[in-house]
């Protein structure tokens, strides 16, 4: 009999129907507290128990487990959440030191310990396997045998997140921009508010510790406003995000296959994808935070309207931009200096923006896309500045040019090393796979396909469907054996960079492109009625319609919008893109 | 009373909307059970025994051998196999459900393998269309009653309440898959994604009279034979009557004699040769005795030898023929007896 499989651990999604179940339960006990210290007790609990999720798996047979000392039947990363205590902690400490300092080295010292601990932390589980492929790959071009054993780096949930966010209060506390936290239950529930500690808006301290200090008042809610968002970022993510993921999945798992109609149509839903997903998940956050009385940052604001690639930069992913400027950018010396510096300044700060997305080049080169794009806009708006007649043309064309580069950006983004699990040189058959930080993962529809061998996730690699493979250092290939008993060797087919030649031409029609469609032409139809959408929403149409109706209309108008939702939504659901970050 | 009023609100127009897609909306075909329901409800006139059950039916019985054995034995039967891989209770009872539904005249016979409740859910099932079809009321209250219905009484309330503790959160993800079903949900993303797409490949060849040869394999390996040897000296040691059950999993087979009977048919239950299962019998003594067992090994040794295994639940090839051509000397036995 094959062993059953331990229970894997099981993210609780803002689009999954057990989270509206415990979240009425969180709401109502939230709600019925009277004291605000038990209020945000309670919040904290919840916090914390919502992170663990995350990786505990069944919370039963974990706890039987554990108690039971059977460390080894526990998932991978099952301790992942006391990261987050320590980053707590830490700062706390932090905090209270920088202030309890009497001397600029003191403060100094203060602040480099959160700096180093912070970023050695991230530095570690999201960078170490990067390094370590590199150092890898310089020493198979130097023509030697790597004789290390790979160690596998399993990357927590929202870490980039959570890190970001603690490390904020802490520079703020030594620039003096913020007073130190004196309660520790307010900051642990800034770092780790559960609506947002897994993907973000990156809250800053200033802006949530003063909501802790006040009673949150059940009168202050916009409940009408709260529903709708949460409505509108559930469906941005379980139906536009989801549908348009099978298309672009399918194209950049073998875009050489693929037609210049497919590049552009796979490219652009990539984008819709991307926006949908992360901007949905983020309305969800706010929503859910306004449903407990706390206010969250606007994290995006119509970005693919912009005229500029600045202008992109202040409407995508705000909090993390403006993070960018305020604590790399600025710090960097920011535009106080010749061109040339702030040129630098400008470029570091995306080059680092990229590798924060994930740690692969194609990320970098991603960030250095657009930094580029910020040093030519700037040197661009100077030599025009008295130009009125070019920056009224300019002005046109803006928008275009933006969205163009825009979408250029996103293809190295998104395109990751291609893996093949079949060694014969016609790859038509194979299964394309992409690695992650568990094993290879089918390249369409996410799912663990080979666990790496070593793993101690038992669920993994106890399930007779996941053959775990093992690297052979020599030669850099997977091996290991399916359940049948036939080999199973993969194989690096394209990198990253490769796939996004291969886009790039066939976006350009100049290179050699593939003769198949990846979806029918229906998906212009498609694209064009979300664009078209998404521009009447930037005019403010939809926002006062609703607001407008008697409660029965409006609550029997939300409960239409919900079944329309359900039928439109991805059964099976794909993570949230910006987990992985 | 705001609230409920408006919370009334919100539930009408949800209901309105996700009934008529759940009416308007089909739902997605499953792979194999469409295409075997259709085979059979098209199939012609002629069809007197179905066999229902997991693959130790769909890949075990050979409707071939089965016709060719009965004719033999002077009591001509023509067999339709409605096995699929990995089907248990309840989802069998709605597959036999609908198959008896589909045709004007019902079969003669019905072979239920006899199973356990499935109420745990494989990780390999979740989220698929295979597992959210066959949730429906009557379904969830076979699940139900299998998670309520008391255990063999050990561990007395302590233990009642934990094992009540561990099968809520399952009975919970049941219970989503019911309201997936009747709200339609994704079926509108489906026809989204076959207008940009294309319509998804759906399994659907299937052999003759429902039967498909199981995939090839080389036999046991040595690690299966040890499991396997095991597995038979415990089955051997248990002997002829190591019968267990509980009420939900009888209530179930009582069920499906009503739904057989109900079309003028008549059940048959099979207790399949299998050793790496848990060996279920019916504890009503009028089932026990429409039970075909092909459990005990010392009965049918033959079917429990080594070389006969395709992997340590199933035969291979010629372990199926023999099976089959057992099981159809035991039906005309069964018929012979009570015409």
């Amino acid at each position: 009999m094959i062993p059953e499989a331990a229970s894997a651990p099981q993210p609780i999604l803002f689009v999954e129907l057990r989270f509206v179940w415990i979240f009425a339960l969180i709401f109502l006990v939230h709600w019925s507290l009277r004291s605000n210290a038990a209020r945000k007790l309670w919040l904290l609990v919840c916090s914390h128990v919502f992170y663990g999720c995350f990786f505990v798996g069944d919370p039963i047979e974990f706890g039987t487990n554990l108690f039971a000392g059977r460390l080894d039947r526990l998932p991978t990363g099952w301790w992942f959440p006391s990261l987050l205590w320590l980053s707590t902690v830490m700062d706390y400490s932090v905090g209270l030191g920088i202030e309890r300092a009497r001397t600029a080295s003191a403060r100094k010292r203060w602040i480099s310990t959160s700096l180093i601990v912070n970023l050695g932390v991230l530095g570690f589980f999201k960078y170490f396997g990067f390094f370590e492929q590199n150092v890898r790959a310089v020493v198979a071009w130097l023509g030697l045998t790597p004789s290390w054993e790979p160690l596998y780096v399993f990357l927590p949930y929202g870490i980039s997140f959570y890190t970001f966010q603690s490390l904020s209060y802490s520079i703020d506390v030594y620039r003096g921009r913020l007073r130190a936290e004196r309660s520790f239950l307010d900051l642990a529930l800034f770092i780790a508010f559960f609506p947002q500690v897994v993907a973000g808006p990156i809250v800053r301290a200033s802006t949530f510790l003063p909501q802790t200090a006040t009673r949150v008042a059940w009168a202050k809610v916009d409940l009408r406003g709260c529903l709708v968002l949460f409505l509108v970022g559930f469906f941005k993510k379980a139906c536009v995000a989801d549908t348009l993921a099978r298309v672009s999945d399918l194209y950049f798992a073998a875009p050489e296959h693929y037609d210049a109609f497919s590049a552009w149509a796979a490219t652009l839903c990539y984008a819709g994808q991307i926006y949908c997903d992360f901007s949905g998940y983020t309305d969800m956050a706010i929503a859910v935070a306004g449903l407990l009385g706390y206010e969250l940052c606007l994290n995006f604001d119509f970005p693919y309207l912009s005229r500029s690639v600045a202008e992109f930069w202040h409407r995508w992913h705000i909090s993390l931009s403006s993070w960018l400027r305020d604590y790399l950018y600025i710090p960097l010396g920011g535009n106080r200096g010749s061109r040339l510096f702030t040129a630098r300044n400008l470029m570091l700060t995306m080059l680092l923006g990229g590798l924060w997305h994930g740690a692969a080049w194609t990320f970098v080169a991603w960030g250095g896309m657009h930094g580029l794009a910020l040093v030519v806009h700037r040197a661009w708006a100077r030599r025009t500045a008295d130009r009125p007649a070019i920056r009224r043309v300019m002005a046109r064309l803006g928008l275009p040019l933006t969205l163009l580069w825009v979408l250029l950006a996103w293809v190295p983004f998104r395109a990751n090393d291609v893996y093949i699990d079949r060694m014969e040189p016609s790859d038509r058959g194979a299964r394309r796979l992409h690695r992650t930080s568990a094993g290879f993962e089918d390249a369409t529809d996410h799912a663990l396909v080979y666990p790496y061998e070593d793993t101690s996730a038992p669920g993994l690699a106890a399930n007779p469907d996941t053959p775990p493979v093992a690297l052979d250092p020599a030669t850099g290939l997977w091996h290991g054996t399916a359940e049948d008993g036939s080999d199973v060797t993969i194989r690096l087919h394209q990198s990253g960079f490769a796939v996004t030649g291969t886009v790039w031409q066939a976006m350009s029609w100049l290179g050699r492109e593939g003769s198949e469609r990846v979806c029918r032409d229906a998906i212009a139809l498609v694209l064009a009625l979300l664009a078209f959408v998404h521009a009447l929403n930037a005019r403010g149409v939809f926002r006062t319609v609703w607001q407008r109706l008697p409660d029965p209309a409006f609550y029997a108008l939300l409960g239409v919008g919900w079944g329309i939702a359900v039928t439109l939504v991805a059964v099976g659901y794909t993570p949230f893109i910006y987990f992985q970050f | 009373m705001t609230l409920l009023r408006n919370a009334l609100c919100l539930a009408i127009g949800f209901v309105v909307v996700a009934s008529a897609a759940g009416r308007w909306m089909p739902a997605r075909p499953v792979a194999i059970v469409s295409a075997k329901l259709s085979r059979y409800a098209r199939a012609g006139p002629s069809i007197d025994v179905l066999a229902i059950g997991s693959s130790l039916t769909y890949r075990q019985i050979v409707p071939r051998i089965f016709d060719e054995t009965t004719r033999e034995a002077g009591r001509p039967l023509h067999l339709f196999n409605l096995g699929i891989d990995g089907m248990r209770p309840p989802e069998d009872t709605f597959v036999l459900e609908r198959a008896l539904a589909s045709r004007v005249k019902p079969p003669e016979v019905v072979l239920v393998e006899v199973e356990r409740i499935r109420f745990r859910i494989r990780p390999q099932d979740v989220g698929t269309d295979r597992l959210r079809y066959w949730h429906d009321a009557r379904r969830m209250a076979s699940l139900a009653r299998f998670a309520l219905a008391s255990a063999p009484g050990d561990g007395g309330l302590w233990g009642e309440a934990r094992r009540l503790g561990e099968a809520t959160p399952t009975l919970a993800r049941h219970l989503v898959y019911w309201v997936q079903n009747r709200t339609a949900v994704g079926r509108g993303q489906d026809a989204l994604l076959e207008a940009l797409l294309g319509p998804e490949p759906v399994a659907d060849e299937i052999g003759v009279d429902g039967y498909d040869p199981p995939p090839p394999r080389a036999g046991l390996t040595p690690r299966e034979l040890d499991a396997y040897r095991a597995a038979l000296a415990r089955r051997s040691a248990g002997g002829a009557t190591a019968p267990f059950g509980d009420a939900a999993s009888q209530a179930e087979l009582e069920q499906k004699r009503r739904i057989i009977e109900r079309v003028g048919a008549r059940m048959l239950l099979i207790v399949p040769p299998d050793p790496m299962a848990r060996r279920f019998l019916p504890k009503d003594a009028a089932l026990r005795a429409e039970t075909i067992d092909f459990g005990d090994p010392s009965a049918y040794p033959a079917l429990y030898a080594p070389a006969r295994r395709r992997d340590p639940s199933h035969l291979d090839e010629a372990g199926a023929a023999l099976y089959t051509r057992l099981l159809a000397r035991r039906v005309v036995e069964k018929l012979a007896s009570r015409p």
